[in-house]
């Protein structure tokens, strides 16, 4: 029961938690760590595009024309 | 009739081969059977051959035969064979893309530029191997392809070049006079400029991708990769044309005019010297100067530029993704995407489906301003050159990027992004051979507004009458003809 730990129970068990994912990081397969660096590497993109200074009256290219 | 060719023919362009059809040296049958066993022999060699299509090619012959011996003339490519990327359909054969979740898929019908090709006496004998779904995901090494990495004619070490690798790797080794290869984001261009063949990329909407594989609805682009910039002008001829089939058609047909170019004296040339003098591989920069220099004293005007500054690999790259990944939906969501052989491009079509209807939309905003950036560069410019690629081809046998030394970031952009900025605007381009780094070729680029190829092809020839690297021949040796 959690009122019944001592802060250094407390504290281990909150460094246990927080290991979790870092060890779960380490299971992951490499499907999914290849997953993980696709995710990863759209969401620099999104960073790049939303860093453009886009005027708010810019239309899409739809339908495109060369 | 005797054969009565040799081995120079496997290197000649189409026009002469043509021309030495319609004179009788030789049959059509006959030079289709030397390119065949040519093609069936060394294309493997190249991992370049995905198909041959002896039976259908040798009917064709004979109907071409037929045609010259009551003397009807179909123009300066009838009789000549051809190979074509393996994501272009001809009704009953394979067409895999590439990839192993297709290798049984057979067409249901035949691509428009295979029609039109077939209508012009072209003798279309085999499919060219290419990277699985033409790159779509993004890949990481020359070997995602099912027949294994594209093989240099030039080395057999080296990369052909992706995504049309097997239709460079054909043309160099002389196993085809030309190919079709497409261009999503410089898969014509970098093969051409790898393998030493001359490419075009045609203006975005010139040529029906009616029978093609869908990578990109608004970036995908069929061209030819010849011997010559003469050639690619004659093919281009053929295969443009508007087609209800392709509704992204532009519904305009490209008259080849070398005799009408422009004066070069009333065009301006374009290029950035940071190009040359910093952002090409070193070993390549006396060929590109040298060949800039030719250019230079063709009588252009001439004028320094840079790119606009716009975010073009994002952009570039969030168009592609996303379409490309609702392309193959349902080859994502049914699981078989697994069967590609490419681990980070099995990634990158899943990652491709979580983007954003709002992110889509902002990358085809910015991609108007640089459609709009590129109309006011060219008021004053009537064409860009640049390097293709800064350099020689990589190793076939090793992922992007290993194995090379950190390189010197340029003091300036240049035009060094115009293979993917020139795509985003659906802009004409012609690689050309132009010199060697090495024992490896080495290819310039030049750029012109839509619907310019004809200015693009007048400058190409011209700087192929100065030079002769569009006739080296890489150490290529085969079966007798």
């Amino acid at each position: 029961m959690a009122e019944k730990w001592t802060r250094r129970e407390a504290a281990g068990a909150l460094l246990a938690a927080a290991a979790v994912p870092a060890a779960r990081s380490q299971e992951r397969t490499p499907q999914q760590r290849a997953l993980a660096e696709a995710r990863e590497e759209l969401a620099r993109t999104r960073r790049k595009l939303q860093e453009f200074p886009l005027p708010e009256d810019t239309a899409p290219a739809f339908v495109f024309r060369p | 009739m005797a054969k009565n060719f040799t081995d120079d023919i496997f290197f000649a362009t189409a026009v002469e081969i043509s021309a030495r059809l319609k004179a009788k040296e030789f049959s059509c049958k006959q030079l289709t059977r030397a390119f065949l066993k040519r093609l069936e022999t060394l294309g493997p060699q190249y991992n370049a051959l995905a198909a041959s299509l002896r039976k259908r090619a040798l009917e064709k012959a004979g109907d071409v035969d037929d045609d010259l011996k009551i003397g009807r003339d179909r123009g300066p490519l009838q009789g000549v064979p051809y190979g074509v990327k393996d994501l272009l359909d001809v009704k009953g054969y394979p067409s895999t893309w590439g990839a192993q979740p297709y290798l049984r898929r057979v067409a249901e019908d035949t691509a428009t530029v295979i029609r039109k090709l077939d209508s012009a006496g072209a003798v279309c004998i085999g499919k060219l191997a290419m990277v699985e779904l033409a790159g779509g995901g993004g890949y990481s090494s020359p070997a995602a392809s099912l027949q294994g990495p594209g093989l240099n004619p030039w080395d057999k070490s080296r990369w052909s070049g992706g995504s049309s690798s097997g239709s460079a790797a054909a043309v160099a080794a002389g196993l085809v006079p030309f190919a079709l290869g497409s261009e999503t984001s410089g898969s014509i261009l970098t093969p051409s400029a790898y393998c030493g063949v001359t490419g075009l990329r045609p203006t975005y909407g010139y040529v029906s991708r009616y029978g093609a594989m869908t990578l990109s609805w608004t970036m995908d682009k069929i061209g030819p990769m010849a011997r010559s910039a003469e050639d690619c002008g004659h093919i281009l001829q053929k295969i443009s044309g508007g087609d209800y089939e392709d509704p992204l058609s532009a519904g305009k047909t490209f008259y080849y005019q070398p005799k009408f170019a422009r004066e070069f004296k009333t065009l301006t040339l374009g290029f950035a010297p940071v190009d040359f003098e910093e952002a090409a591989e070193e070993t390549a920069r006396p060929a590109f100067r040298d060949a800039l220099d030719v250019l230079m004293r063709m009588g252009f005007r001439v004028r320094e530029v840079e790119l606009p500054d716009f975010p073009y690999g994002a952009v570039t790259g969030t168009v592609i993704d996303a379409e490309g990944s609702a392309s193959f939906e349902e080859l994502i969501t049914s699981g078989r995407v697994e069967e590609l052989a490419d681990a980070k491009q099995i990634a990158g079509l899943k990652a491709g489906l979580e983007i954003r209807a709002a992110d889509y939309l902002r990358a085809m905003r910015i991609r108007r301003l640089i459609q709009q950036a590129f109309r006011e560069l060219f008021v004053d410019v009537s064409f860009l050159v640049t390097p293709t690629r800064m350099g020689p081809a990589p190793s076939a046998f090793e992922p992007f990027g290993q194995g090379e030394q950190e390189k010197h970031r340029p003091r300036s952009r240049g035009l060094q992004a115009l293979i993917p900025a020139g795509n985003l605007a659906g802009l004409p381009a012609l690689s050309l051979p132009c010199g060697f780094a090495g024992h490896l070729p080495v290819a310039i680029c030049l750029v012109a507004r839509p619907f310019w190829e004809n200015t693009l092809l007048a400058v190409g020839a011209a700087f192929q009458r100065q030079t002769n690297w569009h006739r080296r021949r890489p150490p290529v040796s085969g079966p007798e003809p």
